[in-house]
């Protein structure tokens, strides 16, 4: 009966013979998923571009010799150090910190010390908190991470003109 | 499918394909059947005895009167039950006899690894690996001590080391050729410290407190323990106050440590954690000297 229907089938559609043959069709059903998956990529990379590239990275770079020169002429020289727990859970809150000596070790307090977090997979999950005095040269921030994976995190302190900063990649788990 | 039976009396279902190939009657067999009445019993007996079918919001009772949330309560009690006989344990025992149990250790590790993070990790890191200014724990150099006793004693009332400024004592040559000394020490290992720094050092009252070979040791003891009141080592590469270096040095040379009436002075102080004036109980801070003891520099 089977046999029947399908020798009917191929000598009516003879012409497309090729289309009927497995092989040939999941070739296509390849190539359509390859394209697919490629178009959702690229479709990725406009929607989740976190923009961490700088605006002026063509000025900064030419005027690179003469930002070093003067940073290191005005480098004080301190020790910035963060405590970021070694084992950090998506939505579970902890204390980041960070110490601030200057060059003999005694604590200094910048102006600002702000915490920033990346997510390098998604712009929109970023996000910024201005980090307390504590104690002198000590400073903190309680928050939890949103979502496990990777993020990028900078601590940076103002004083005056000047910008130190001190960064880190981290790896969040499961709650 | 053929329309008439070309096979009568063979108790089929008169459902034939290609000829031949036929649907049969035949009973499912014997296991089949007393696992299909067993399930329906199962399915009666069960809903007679836990809840089963909805009754409006709720659902049936059942005869045994089991409710999910009673057997988590049990749990927790049993949980609790639990951690009651460990805590009464910890409180019998000393913290030495703590180490020597794994089991027991194991559990006052993991219910002081939160007093740790409230506690103590703002100053001396969230995993004891300390912080600039604030001395590392999980490590063997100790200013103290790292006995239990010797930690009891340091969480219970605090610490606070006192080591003199130089500025008015000593000559601004002195002050440098020891900062220079302190690191030719530390960078070799006690090895290469210059003859002018170990002259200043055990004339200049250095030795008093610092030791005869500078590793903060005033009195070595058989037992491995010292007696010392505090001051750091000087020939172990480690930096009681980092950066380290000259710098660091000079400055504490020339302006001490905790000297109230001079301002430049290190700040050095371990707050006392015990009741009153602290806020740790006995048994929390037993449980802490287990767990800075099992930091990795416990002697
Ligand atoms: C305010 C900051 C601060 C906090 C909070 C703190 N400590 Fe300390 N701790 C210090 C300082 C500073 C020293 C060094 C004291 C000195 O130099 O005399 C110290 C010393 C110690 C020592 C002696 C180390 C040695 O080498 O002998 C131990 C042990 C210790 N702390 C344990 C703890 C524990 C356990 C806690 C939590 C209950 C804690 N500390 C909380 C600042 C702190
Ligand atoms: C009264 C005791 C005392 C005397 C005297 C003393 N010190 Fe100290 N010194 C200390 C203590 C205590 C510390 C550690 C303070 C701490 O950990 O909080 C220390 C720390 C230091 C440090 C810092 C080490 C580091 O790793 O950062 C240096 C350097 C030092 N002493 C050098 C000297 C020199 C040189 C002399 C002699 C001129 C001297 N000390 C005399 C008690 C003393």
């Amino acid at each position: 009966m089977m046999t029947h229907i399908q020798t009917r089938l191929q000598t009516h559609l003879q012409p497309n013979a090729a289309l009927r043959n497995p092989w040939v069709l999941g070739w296509i059903g390849l190539i359509v998923v390859v394209l697919a998956v490629n178009l959702v990529m690229v479709y990725l990379a406009f929607a989740t571009n976190p923009g961490l590239v700088n605006a002026d990275y063509y000025e900064r770079g030419r005027n690179y010799e003469r930002t070093v020169l003067t940073r290191q002429a005005r480098d004080p020289g301190w020790l910035i150090r963060a405590d970021i727990p070694a084992s950090l859970h998506a939505g579970q809150t902890e204390s980041i910190r960070v110490f601030f000596v200057d060059k003999a070790g005694q604590p200094v307090d910048p102006e600002v010390v702000t915490f920033h977090a990346y997510r390098p997979s998604d712009a929109a999950r970023d996000f910024t908190l201005s980090m307390n005095r504590e104690d002198r040269g000590r400073y903190v921030v309680e928050t939890a991470f949103p979502l496990i994976g990777v993020w990028d995190t900078l601590i940076v302190a103002r004083l005056g003109e000047d910008e130190f900063s001190v960064g880190e990649r981290l790896t969040v788990g499961t709650p | 499918m053929a329309d008439h039976n070309p096979f009568p009396g063979e108790n089929n279902t008169g459902h034939v394909w290609d000829d031949n190939i036929r649907e049969l009657k035949n009973p499912p067999p014997r296991w089949w059947m007393q696992g299909f009445w067993l399930s329906i019993i199962w399915v009666v007996g069960y809903s007679i005895l836990y809840p089963t079918w909805p009754v409006g919001d709720d659902a049936n009772r059942g005869l045994l009167g089991w409710t999910q949330i009673k057997e988590y309560e049990q749990g927790v009690e049993r949980i609790e039950a639990k951690r009651a006989e460990f805590e009464d344990r910890i409180r019998e025992l000393s913290a030495d006899q703590i180490l020597a149990d794994p089991g027991l250790k194991q559990y006052t590790l993991a219910s002081a690894k939160v007093l740790f993070g409230d506690n103590c990790a703002a100053c001396h890191g969230s995993g004891g690996q300390g912080n600039p200014g604030y001395p590392v724990l999980a490590d063997d150099d100790w200013l103290y001590g790292g006995t239990t006793a010797k930690l009891t004693e340091t969480i219970t009332g605090g610490r606070q080391s006192l080591m003199p400024a130089h500025k008015t004592i000593l000559t601004e040559p002195e002050v440098d050729t020891l900062a220079h000394w302190v690191v030719q020490m530390n960078e070799t290992g006690g090895e290469g410290g210059s003859e002018a720094g170990w002259t200043l050092f055990k004339t200049k009252g250095c030795v008093a407190c610092h030791g005869q070979t500078a590793n903060g040791h005033v009195v070595d003891l058989p037992n491995g323990d010292f007696i010392g009141v505090g001051a750091a080592n000087l020939r172990d590469g480690i930096w009681r106050f980092e950066p380290g270096g000259f710098e660091s040095a000079r400055h504490t040379i020339l302006y001490g440590v905790n000297q109230k009436d001079v301002p430049e002075s290190r700040n050095a102080v371990m707050p006392a954690f015990a009741e009153p004036a602290g806020k740790l109980s006995e048994q929390d801070i037993k449980k802490l000297v287990v767990y800075v003891h099992s930091l990795g520099g416990g002697m």
